[in-house]
């Protein structure tokens, strides 16, 4: 009898099936309908993705574009297909096929072919006159791309990279047309015409930006009828008031007390470290900092552990120290290694103390020196304002410069400072993305402290090009240990990203870095 | 009367040109680099060759005759260049949000007026009294007071009570009551100060009339009197007044600089601010340019307007 | 009617001034209080204003005001009675300063162009209308993005600029045609034609007269400069990070705080408005006493 009824029950579960087509669609959306307003702080440059880096641009147009890869945002770092459906990489690591999934089209009809993905790549590593391309570099070992059918893609290197297949999955690398880069290379940088879960409607500029749910869109998990952006100047009022619902950069710790008080259980928040790291960069050209114990005695006035904590609590710096890996990430240093390095010990009377013996040694007692800063609060004058108090309890005397942004990275740029913030943003914790700041300044123009180490650059050769694991691992913590003692860049600690949403707002899962996950897919609005 | 307005009008000519020569020489030197903003700001690799082919593409390397030739020709078409920032041109740039700035200013000052003309009369007349003192206060409160705290203090109000209207400014034509809600709250806080201005130079207008010989004797014999000599006395009293509410018209431009900031409204103060934060030099160029023409052609519109209310005005110089 | 203000009259001393104008002495007491408390901040201030303490945040759960603290503490335990005081420095230091650079800037340019009058006159006039083209926050903002920051002494050097050149043309113009009536009159002839320099008769004949205006004004635009100085720090674009200013004590991030720390933003706002508030006082009563048919 009970067999009877499970298979009557399973034929009618097939029969469901058959018929509603995709049950798995409407599985991925609880609940359709409903426009998400969200706020952003900064006004997209451009709308073209492969030619910036600000995350304005990331949270205003990601959502309508796709990438040949993405990340599983429940498992990350784990990758899946976006316009991929399958893939796979050769033994000597110098071929990677892809096969792209059917039926994909451009919101205007036009379908999706591996033509577009060639063009989309080659536009990245080899831009035509007129357009930028800020992340070239990573894509310098591949030599060509083929598409032997209009499914399939073939990208052929000229040396491994340990980086690569991530780089396939970067938000940034949006998937454009060939079509439109054919028509304008620069079409992009005023236009819009993706694959991705929303269309573009209006940008009024200064104020909005407006998209619209694609009915055709491949994966079927855009739940929305669009979404607003809003250009906003503070976070609280706006969504308290109920101006917005969501917000993607982050909150400051105060900032959530007071939306705690006024909204109650209309917010809820989400926390995931964000991979930026702020450092303090030391020039090269102050006479004082060519002495290595001078700078690791600066470094070792820093109170990373109770300091940090307390700096917590006021601005969204995480609690803890950190080398320049993201701490707990696969390739970071152990934190017993760590705390060995100067500067990194618990016991910060017994550093201090070292590191005025250390200054006076070197004759460098009661050191005057000028800190540049950004004028702007969060993190920025709150890590200044503590790294000041920190450095005058050992007797140093830093003076704080602030300047806008503008003024800064330009005075940044020309080594106008003794010290400066800076600062490393990644998407992942990848050595070759997040140590590309340190090696020599002949190689990278992010070496604001503009020395050159050649020990420093083998090793990060050595790690790009290394695909077993544990090998880069050791090579990895070589280069950390010997960075992090060197102290040209010290370290500071990395971002405590806590988003605020209205509590309607469902089905969002916060990644490591305020670039990822801006599609929104499988979002939805919820009373 | 037509005379005096043509001749002022052609006067205005060059002193347009003035302004134009002047703000671009002096945005010449402002230090900073967008080009490092744009690229740099965020992170990530990028290439000295990538900043300085950057900036080449954008004309900044050009020799400084080059950039004078191309922006004074450009003037009299109305093209102000591209801004730096989003290579949009600067006059959309300004187009798309200088009504708004407009709408929040006539606002203000209708407010001011309707305000400020029962306030600085009652003042005045009666000079000494409590009324008087009181109403002295809150105009130099008006004075006193920053702008922007006051409008802080008000955004506070306004979300103790319920919620802040929807943002993305919405037409008057289209959903006025939305609109107004939009409006009334930075109008009041950069108008406090407006108000406060314009009722004080009235209350000073009208002592002065009323201080005058032939008004004096009627002083003596009451306040309905003095009503009836303000009433023809008030002509006078006017002039400076209205002089004074076309001065701080322009003047009122300047504040919202700020109020737009505080109230995040996407008007030309606040990309104002946002272009001398990024150092975008063609935008700054433009709005700086933008802001004193209307200037000057206001000046202009108040002296013609006074010149047409006192024939003596217009046979001097 | 000529003028020139009169200053025969009867015997005008500082009795005469408290009794006349009571709103104009409350101002004068408040400014003399104001400056006493700036000079001496020092020993004034319970803490220095620089002075972090994490534990009185308000983020961490303090800050309250309390006897330690009688205002309460900032973002950073900073303590807001020693910030307001020392802020009261900043404020009263840039805008005693940059109000006297502008007005007598001002008032030697008018003066000037009146005594040379003519062709010197016309130029100067017109540049005056073309600084007049240009409100005055617009005219500051950009003389701040153009002028790199310089400190002397711990003030501002650029902020002081900026605030002072949007003056400047305003003063110039009152002051001119004050000193236009003056150059007109017979001994300014005499002093010519006995070969007084230039500088000499502008100097010790013409500005002497014109002192009533000008003192009106500098009163005037002290409380404009301090309110300037207060909104450009608040825009970020004037005093900055960890100079303390009232303006800058306002700024974006710290309305953050104003459901648990309402006491980080009233005291500051209030400190501008009662120090402009006394600058005005004083100035309105002034010009009471001195000249009622002033018009500026």
């Amino acid at each position: 009898m009970l067999n009877f009824k499970k298979s009557i029950v399973g034929v009618l579960t097939l029969a469901a099936f058959t018929f509603s087509g995709n049950v798995a669609l409407s599985a991925s959306c609880p609940k359709t309908g409903g426009i998400m307003k969200f706020g952003v702080k900064a006004e997209p440059p451009t709308y073209d993705m492969h030619g910036t880096n600000s995350y304005a641009v990331m949270h205003f147009v990601a959502q309508h574009y796709s990438t040949l890869l993405t990340f599983d945002w429940n498992k990350f770092p784990k990758l899946e297909g976006d316009v991929a459906d399958t893939w796979n990489q050769s033994s000597d690591g110098l071929k990677y096929t892809f096969k792209l999934k059917k039926g994909i089209k451009f919101h205007d009809g036009t379908p999706l072919t591996s033509a577009d993905v060639k063009a989309t790549y080659d536009r990245l590593r080899n831009p035509p006159k007129g357009v930028i391309s800020v992340r070239k570099a990573l894509f310098s070992s591949i030599s060509s791309i083929e598409t032997p059918d209009a499914n399939t893609v073939v990208f052929n290197l000229s040396k491994p990279d340990a980086f690569m297949m991530d780089g396939f999955a970067s938000p940034f690398n949006a998937i454009y047309s060939a079509k439109d880069i054919n028509k304008d290379p620069k079409w992009h940088l005023k236009n819009v015409n993706g694959t991705g879960p929303y269309k573009f409607t209006s940008h009024s500029k200064g104020e909005s930006w407006k998209a619209s749910k694609y009915e055709d869109f491949h994966h079927g998990d855009n739940c929305l009828d669009g979404t607003e952006g809003y250009r906003i100047k503070k976070l609280g009022e706006p969504l308290i008031g109920g101006q917005i619902m969501a917000e993607w950069r982050g909150t400051s710790p105060p900032e959530r007390v007071m939306l705690k008080k006024e909204m109650g259980d209309d917010v809820s928040f989400q926390a995931k470290t964000l991979m930026t790291l702020w450092v303090v960069s030391l020039n090269s050209k102050t006479e004082a900092f060519k002495n290595k114990k001078v700078r690791q005695a600066i470094n070792m006035c820093i109170d990373r552990h109770a300091g940090l904590k307390k700096l917590a609590k006021i601005t969204f710096t995480a609690p803890r120290p950190s080398g320049y890996l993201l701490y707990n990430s696969t390739y970071a240093l152990p934190d017993e290694e760590l705390y060995k390095i100067p500067g990194f010990t618990k016991d910060i009377d017994a550093s201090r103390k070292k590191a005025m013996a250390m200054l006076k040694e070197a004759g460098a007692e009661g050191l005057e020196f000028t800190y540049s800063n950004r004028a702007v609060s969060h993190p920025y004058d709150h890590i200044a304002i503590w790294l000041m108090s920190e450095w005058k309890k050992c007797g140093l005397k830093p003076k704080m410069i602030t300047n806008p942004t503008s003024k800064f990275v330009k005075i940044r740029r020309e080594g106008g400072f003794d010290a400066t913030i800076d600062w490393a943003p990644s998407f992942l914790p990848d050595p070759t993305l997040m140590h590309f700041k340190y090696i020599s300044s002949d190689r990278t123009a992010s070496n604001y402290s503009k020395y050159i180490d050649r020990d420093l650059d083998k090793l990060f050769d050595g790690q790009a090009g290394e695909t077993d694991v544990e090998k880069r691992k050791a090579i990895v913590h070589q280069f950390e240990k010997k960075a992090l003692e060197n102290a040209w860049v010290l370290p500071v600690t990395y971002t405590d990203r806590v988003i605020a949403l209205n509590s309607k707002v469902k089905g969002y899962v916060i990644a490591n870095s305020h670039i990822l996950n801006n599609t929104w897919r499988g979002v939805y609005l919820d009373k | 009367m037509l005379k005096y307005a043509i001749k002022r009008i052609l006067l205005m000519i060059p002193t347009l040109i003035a302004v134009a020569i002047l703000v671009f020489l002096v945005l010449r030197v402002v230090p900073g680099d967008i080009v490092e903003l744009k690229l740099t700001a965020e992170g990530g690799e990028v290439s000295l060759e990538q900043i300085e082919a950057e900036k080449t593409r954008l004309g900044l390397n050009d020799p400084l005759h080059i950039q004078f030739i191309k922006y004074m020709s450009g003037l009299p078409r109305g093209d102000l260049g591209i801004s730096l920032w989003t290579e949009e041109p600067v006059s959309e740039e300004i187009f798309a949000r200088i009504g708004l700035s407009f709408e929040l200013a006539l606002l203000s000052t209708f407010l001011a007026v309707i305000i400020a003309f029962p306030l600085g009369t009652l003042s005045a007349l009666f000079r000494g009294s409590f009324i008087d003192y009181v109403i002295r206060i809150i105009t130099i409160g008006g004075i006193a007071v920053p702008s922007f705290w006051l409008g802080m203090l008000l955004i506070m109000l306004v979300l103790s009570f319920g919620n802040l209207p929807p943002l993305g400014t919405v037409s008057l034509f289209v959903d006025p009551l939305t609109n107004f809600n939009q409006m009334i709250w930075p109008a009041i806080s950069v108008g406090y100060r407006y108000t406060s201005v314009v009722s004080r130079m009235l209350r000073s207008s009208i002592l002065e009339v009323l201080s005058e010989d032939y008004i004096r004797t009627a002083r003596a014999k009451g306040l309905y009197e003095k009503i009836v000599i303000v009433k023809h006395g008030m002509r006078n009293a006017l002039l400076p007044t209205i002089t004074v509410i076309g001065l701080e018209f322009a003047f009122l431009l300047g504040g919202l600089v700020v109020t737009e900031s505080v109230f995040n409204l996407n008007g030309i103060g606040k990309l104002f601010v946002d272009s001398v934060v990024r150092n975008d030099l063609n935008l700054l160029q433009g709005l700086v340019l933008t802001v004193a023409t209307s200037f000057v052609v206001i000046n202009l519109i108040i002296d013609l307007f006074y010149a047409a209310l006192d024939p003596r005005i217009r046979y001097q110089s | 009617m000529s003028e020139i203000p009169l200053k025969i009259q009867k015997r005008r001393t500082i009795l005469d001034f408290i009794i006349q104008q009571p709103l104009g002495f409350i101002g004068l007491i408040m400014i003399i209080v104001m400056f006493t408390a700036a000079i001496f901040a020092p020993h004034v201030a319970p803490f220095n204003p620089e002075d972090v303490d994490f534990e009185a945040s308000p983020a961490l759960g303090g800050g309250q005001p309390s006897w330690e603290h009688p205002l309460g503490a900032d973002a950073f335990g900073r303590d807001i009675l020693s910030r307001l005081i020392y802020g009261a420095r900043t404020a009263l230091s840039i805008g005693f300063l940059s109000a006297m650079l502008g007005c007598t800037v001002g008032a030697i340019i008018g003066t000037t162009s009146a005594f040379y009058g003519g062709k010197v006159d016309l130029i100067i006039q017109r540049f005056i209308d073309l600084m007049l083209s240009f409100p005055i926050v617009v005219l500051a903002i950009v003389v701040i993005a153009i002028f790199p920051k310089t400190v002397i002494a711990g003030i501002d050097i650029n902020v002081i600029i900026a605030i002072a050149i949007p003056f400047t043309p305003k003063v110039a113009r009152v002051i001119r045609s004050q000193a236009l009536s003056i150059v007109t009159l017979p001994y300014i002839d005499a002093a010519k034609a006995s070969g007084y320099s230039p500088s000499r008769i502008i100097f010790r004949h013409i500005l002497p007269n014109v002192s009533a205006p000008y003192l009106i004004m500098l009163t005037a635009f002290i409380g404009q400069a301090i309110l300037l100085e207060a909104s450009l720090s608040y825009l970020g674009l004037g005093v900055v990070e960890p100079t303390p200013s009232w303006g800058l004590m306002l700024s974006g991030v710290n309305s953050d705080y104003y459901r648990t720390a309402a006491w980080m933003i009233i005291y500051p706002g209030l400190a501008v408005s009662i120090a402009v508030f006394s600058f005005n006082l004083l100035g309105d009563s002034l010009r009471d006493w001195l000249d009622p048919k002033l018009k500026l």
